[in-house]
């Protein structure tokens, strides 16, 4: 009997995970976790400006000018990285990572590691294409688990600048950040 | 006990992948293409076989270990679980290549080492639990596919954060979650991706041949 519910147990994770197997391992956060757990939230414009190598890992830069800030230290122009790029012949590819358009402008959720290197929250959770005072994000393809650690799926999110600017001035007011 | 608890692991691990095989999902090799036009010849991202000792990839695990880990945990608990994960990928009967442990190692900056790294990691922003990902040189494909130089697997530096972890609960190595996680980044460093990322990705790499 026990080997029997063991298997079975068994059987239903192999079952849950046969149904999307995919690239790096996301948790589904949502909009207030993407909020309050950023240290940074801006709107700006981006541009790649170099790649380094940091541990076993390879990191593409962008420089972000400010247009306006929501959360965090008042700054100009800001520093953030997309996993993977090409640095000294080497290539890293990160199955997940978004690719970002110089010169376009972004929403962003930002992260600042204990090392200093900001990353988006989420992989590409935290990134939101900004155009026409409408901001988007595409629906998330990578391997996700809802905070009780169960499969989820992500449909996209998409709403205007003026309405996910409120949105995250209630979450901090809320939470008193 | 502790056998038992291990099989068990393993029977998940090879009903995981005999499960993905028949499903609609798949991994798939990452694809590169010498061009943005013309003739579009598919270069897979792989290891090459010819430059292996017995067709076998090394891993090292970051002797650094986790800052914390989850109630219960401990370093030797999870190197136990990462060695038992790798291994599930050598039950696949058609595959030529095999993962074997290679012992610990000292993560060092801009350091590129052949095979495959296991590091516990600060820089997973919250949402990420682990990412894998192979590095190639980018001068010497042979035209027929992209050799892998090494791969890593990040993993969280602290296991014992809730929120950053394990959703809302640490992390634990003993729980499925944790172990079928590993199980899934080490197909990536063998240059495999999804269905899904793999039409996204043949664009980001074409010309990156």
């Amino acid at each position: 009997m026990r080997i029997f519910r063991t298997v079975s147990l068994l059987a239903a994770v192999a079952l849950a995970m046969g149904a999307s197997i995919h690239a790096t391992t996301l948790q589904l956060l949502d909009f207030n976790s993407l909020t309050l757990k950023s240290t940074a939230i801006v709107r700006g414009k981006v541009q790649m400006t170099r790649t380094t190598m940091q541990g076993s890992s390879i990191y593409t830069h962008y420089n972000l000018q400010v247009i306006e800030q929501w959360k965090g230290a008042a700054a100009a122009q800001m520093d953030f990285v997309i996993p993977g790029g090409r640095v000294n012949g080497y290539q890293q590819t990160v199955a997940g990572a978004p690719s970002l358009v110089n010169g376009q402008e972004y929403v962003l959720f930002l992260w600042t590691s204990r090392s200093g290197l900001t990353h988006v929250m989420g992989m590409s959770q935290g990134l939101f294409v900004s155009a026409n005072g409408m901001v988007t994000r595409p629906a998330l393809t990578e391997h996700l688990i809802d905070p009780n650690g169960a499969e989820a799926s992500d449909p996209g999110m998409q709403m205007t600048l003026a309405a996910m600017r409120t949105a995250v001035q209630t979450v901090l007011k809320g939470s008193g950040q | 006990m502790r056998k038992r608890a291990l099989a068990a692991r393993f029977l998940t691990g090879i009903l995981c992948l005999s499960l993905f095989a028949n499903s609609g999902w798949a991994y798939y090799y990452f694809i590169h293409y010498a061009s943005q036009s013309g003739s579009f010849t598919p270069m897979p991202e792989k290891f090459d076989l010819t430059t292996l000792q017995n067709n076998t990839v090394y891993f090292y695990i970051d002797e650094t270990g986790p800052s914390a880990t989850a109630p219960g945990d401990s370093f030797t608990a999870i190197v136990s679980e990462i060695r038992t994960a790798a291994l599930i990928w050598n039950t696949i009967p058609t595959s030529l290549i095999k993962f074997a442990y290679g012992g610990f190692y000292t993560p060092g900056a801009g350091s590129i080492k052949t095979g495959v790294t296991v590091e516990f990691s600060d820089e997973l922003p919250p949402g990420v639990i682990a990412r894998g990902a192979p590095i190639t040189f980018t001068g010497g494909p042979n035209g027929q596919f992209v050799p892998i130089q090494a791969s890593t697997i990040l993993v969280q530096k602290d296991l014992s954060q809730p929120q950053t972890a394990c959703s809302n609960a640490p992390c634990p190595s003993f729980s499925e979650y944790f172990f079928t996680t590993l199980v899934h980044e080490f197909g990536h460093t063998l240059g495999y991706v999804d269905v899904r990322n793999q039409r996204r990705n043949e664009g980001r790499s074409a010309g990156h041949g």
